[in-house]
């Protein structure tokens, strides 16, 4: 009978699969932080907004995490380019959303004034 | 930006100038070569590794490196990135948790700068998927143990860990683990308890821990419980964190789909079963005892020890009780070892610690760092410093049952021991840092009207003592203090702390009893000279008009909601002082400056 580390390791081969297929084949990861903190400072219409306008994006993968930390800097947007450093932007508004598709998910450029710098 | 990241660090102890010369040796040499916007070189916290000196690693490569000298830059430079020919010299394998953290978390000074275990995953998976947590080798730690520990092996790698209680005691963990081991049981039944009642004021460590990663607190408990012989498990959680409750039910249901919870987890006879209990938010219902007669229906206040939970706990039963990130500790050190987890820290004090930096930082937030670190790194490298280039006064952390630290006490490390012995305690993770703008005898009758709220009422010292205490420190920040006010509050603290039933009372008077240590003429000058040096306390404050500032408009005089400024236009106005009730209005409305407070 297979032991539990086994049964462990298949389960992690089909997360793997499962995950690479959602998330890490994407061109793009956009993740929006989630936690109490970070929707109070306005985060859930913000993952809504990625969610809607990159709806139809099959490069794109909008997702959750939890909090970074940062109270004083939220909302937290981590834009995570495949093979690349996350790119931190912090206090994100529902104004910002289209430049940071337009600018870094559609051209590549980093959105300079919006980045978390330290 | 840069394709390739060097990471450079040196162990604890090893001299600084040395890793200094090897950083300007390659920034020199990846220049030469023409490498300097391809790769960067970092400077990393000092790691926990004891003879490696300097450390190097190659990101997003996952190469590592250890005592690195001037020829292994070379080699590096020349033989890797130039040539693509991995160097073999020196290389080693370290695969443990915390080296994802560069690469998560991307290049920023505030994270560069900690060290998380804790919050190993918070801000980088979906706290919402298991297939996140697992590809985190999430229940990894579980499955291993399953495979090849007993519950006493459990148990010695906790032991080798030094993992002590995050709850705010310290207790070492394993102790407790092996009581709980031992304890017989009539029934056969025994229970494992998440404490996430998290009732200090401004804390919130535990919360954004369950938000940011339930699943670990779960595989932390199944674990617990397989040590110990328990079967079942209760995470007491206070109703006003529903993302938290909501999130933690998601990660139970999914764990029990995937068999890391219920029966015969991953095919083996261990069974494992999680509910949750939901806390009103009364800040004693975080103590052991009163947590679990909480659970068990009754009302939530404490009762004496022994017998300790771990002999007789919920339902008459042997329980362990642990706290959010002491559980969420437990996965790394079954995974990474006892041994790895020792390196971390101070001799008594072991792993990292979770703080809410909060107060008059730049940076507020949740950090972690490794136990070691002093108070002055923290406020100063990733806090920021002090906001708008005020002055530092005092750092308070252990919440209502720690206290306020002063500026000489900032290099004190981090653990356990050296914060008792400065006066505060570690507490649960709460950490204020405060500017010269804030009055000590206000911080500490802000602390001691919290736990009297707080006290549950069940024993004199406590309900009775911290009312009179509290009185005191009213009148004094009224200015109705008297001369041997601080002595009978000295003497009232004391009698508390020794005569309380539990903690709640018998560390209630630590924050005054630390800022009458360090702050003193503070209080002495409220009461002598009925002074407040931060023009906090109210009543204090004498609010004048400045004669050559006043141009007479008037404007004050108008505001005033007791009539009591007096003045012909165009000329100097005045205050009557026995009239005045301080509302500050006048203050406020004056465009010239002229009024002040003193
Ligand atoms: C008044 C009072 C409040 C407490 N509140 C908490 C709390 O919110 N969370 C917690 O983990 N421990 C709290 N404790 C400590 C617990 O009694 C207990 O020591 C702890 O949960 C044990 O876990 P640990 O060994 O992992 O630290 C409190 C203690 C007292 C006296
Ligand atoms: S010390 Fe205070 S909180 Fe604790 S049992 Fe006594 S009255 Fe209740
Ligand atoms: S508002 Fe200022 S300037 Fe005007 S009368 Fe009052 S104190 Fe004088
Ligand atoms: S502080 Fe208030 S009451 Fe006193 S003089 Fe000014 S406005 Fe009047």
């Amino acid at each position: 009978m297979a032991t539990p580390l086994e049964l462990w390791e298949s389960k992690y081969e089909k997360s793997k699969e499962k995950i690479d297929n959602l998330k890490y084949s994407k061109k793009f990861i956009v993740l929006v932080g989630s936690a109490t903190c970070e929707n109070a400072a306005g985060a859930t219409k913000l993952l809504e907004l990625f969610r809607n306008k990159l709806a139809d994006n099959n490069d794109v993968y909008v997702g959750i995490t939890g909090c970074t930390g940062r109270c004083s800097k939220e909302p937290i947007v981590q834009i995570i380019e495949k093979g690349r450093l996350p790119i931190k932007y912090c206090q994100i508004k529902i104004d910002d959303v289209d430049k940071l598709i337009n600018e870094h998910i559609k051209n590549g450029r980093i959105v300079n004034e919006l980045l978390l710098t330290d | 930006m840069e394709e390739k990241y060097i990471l450079l660090s040196k162990n604890f102890g090893y001299q600084q100038s040395k890793l200094n010369e090897i950083v300007e040796y390659t920034k020199k040499k990846l220049a030469e070569k023409n490498l300097t916007g391809k790769v960067a070189v970092k400077l990393r916290l000092d790691n926990y590794y004891i003879n490696e000196q300097i450390l190097l690693s190659i990101l997003p490569d996952k190469l590592h490196y250890t005592k690195v000298d001037f020829k292994l830059i070379d080699e590096i430079i020349d033989d890797y990135l130039i040539n693509g020919k991995i160097v073999e010299r020196n290389r080693f394998q370290c695969d443990e948790l915390l080296n994802r953290f560069f690469e998560n978390f991307g290049d920023y000074n505030y994270f560069n700068k900690q060290l998380r275990l804790t919050l190993r995953n918070c801000g980088i998976i979906d706290p919402e998927s298991i297939d996140d947590y697992i590809l985190a080798d999430g229940f990894k730690a579980l499955a291993k143990m399953l495979t090849k520990m007993k519950p006493l092996d459990v148990i010695e790698e906790m032991r080798k860990s030094g993992l002590r209680g995050r709850g705010g005691g310290g207790y070492p963990t394993y102790i407790k683990w092996t009581n709980g081991h031992r304890a017989k049981s009539e029934t056969g039944q025994k229970y494992i308890i998440c404490n996430a009642d998290e009732g200090d004021p401004g804390a919130f460590m535990d919360r954004s821990t369950i938000e940011g990663d339930p699943f670990s607190i779960i595989e932390g408990m199944a674990i617990a419980g397989y040590a110990v012989g328990a079967d079942k498990g209760y995470v007491y959680i206070r109703a006003e964190y529903p993302l938290a409750i909501k999130r933690l039910e998601n990660a139970i249901k999914l764990a029990k789909e995937n068999n890391f919870l219920g029966k015969n987890i991953l095919g083996t006879n261990f069974n494992f079963e999680i509910d949750l209990r939901l806390g009103a938010g009364a800040f004693v219902c975080g103590e052991e005892t009163a947590l679990i007669a909480s659970i068990e229906g009754r009302r939530g206040t404490p009762r004496p020890r022994p017998p300790y939970p771990s002999i007789k706990g919920l339902f008459g039963c042997p329980t362990v009780i642990n706290n959010v990130e002491t559980l969420a500790n437990v996965p790394v050190i079954i995974l990474d070892g006892g041994d790895f987890f020792a390196r971390i820290g101070t001799e008594q004090s072991k792993g990292t610690k979770v703080f809410a930096l909060a107060g008059k930082v730049n940076n507020t937030g949740l950090i972690e760092i490794p136990m070691g670190t002093t108070i002055r790194e923290i406020i100063y490298n990733i806090g920021g410093g002090i906001a708008n280039n005020r002055k530092f006064k005092a750092v308070q952390t252990g919440g209502p049952s720690g206290g306020c630290i002063p500026e000489d006490f900032l290099d004190t490390p981090i653990d356990y021991d050296s914060l008792i012995h400065a006066g505060s305690m570690m507490g649960s993770g709460g950490m204020i840092v405060m500017d010269d703008n804030t009055c000590m005898v206000d911080v500490s009758k802000f602390f001691l009207d919290f736990t009297q709220n707080e006290s549950c009422g069940k024993c004199t010292p406590c309900r009775e003592g911290t009312k009179r205490m509290l009185e005191i420190l009213q009148r004094i920040t009224e200015g109705k203090g008297e001369l041997d006010d601080i002595e009978k509050l000295e003497r009232l603290g004391e009698t508390i702390k020794l005569s309380s039933l539990c903690g709640l009372g018998q560390s209630a008077p630590n924050p005054i009893l630390t800022a009458l240590r360090y702050f003193r003429e503070e209080f002495e000058e409220h009461i002598k000279d009925k002074k407040c040096r931060a023009h906090i306390c109210k009543k204090l404050i004498e609010y004048f008009i400045l004669e050559d500032k006043c141009i007479g408009c008037g404007a004050c005089k108008r505001k005033c909601p007791v009539n009591c400024i007096s003045g012909e236009p165009k000329k100097l106005h005045t205050i009557d002082q026995s009239k005045c009730i301080k509302c500050g209005a006048c203050f406020e409305t004056c465009k010239f400056n002229a009024i002040i407070q003193r």
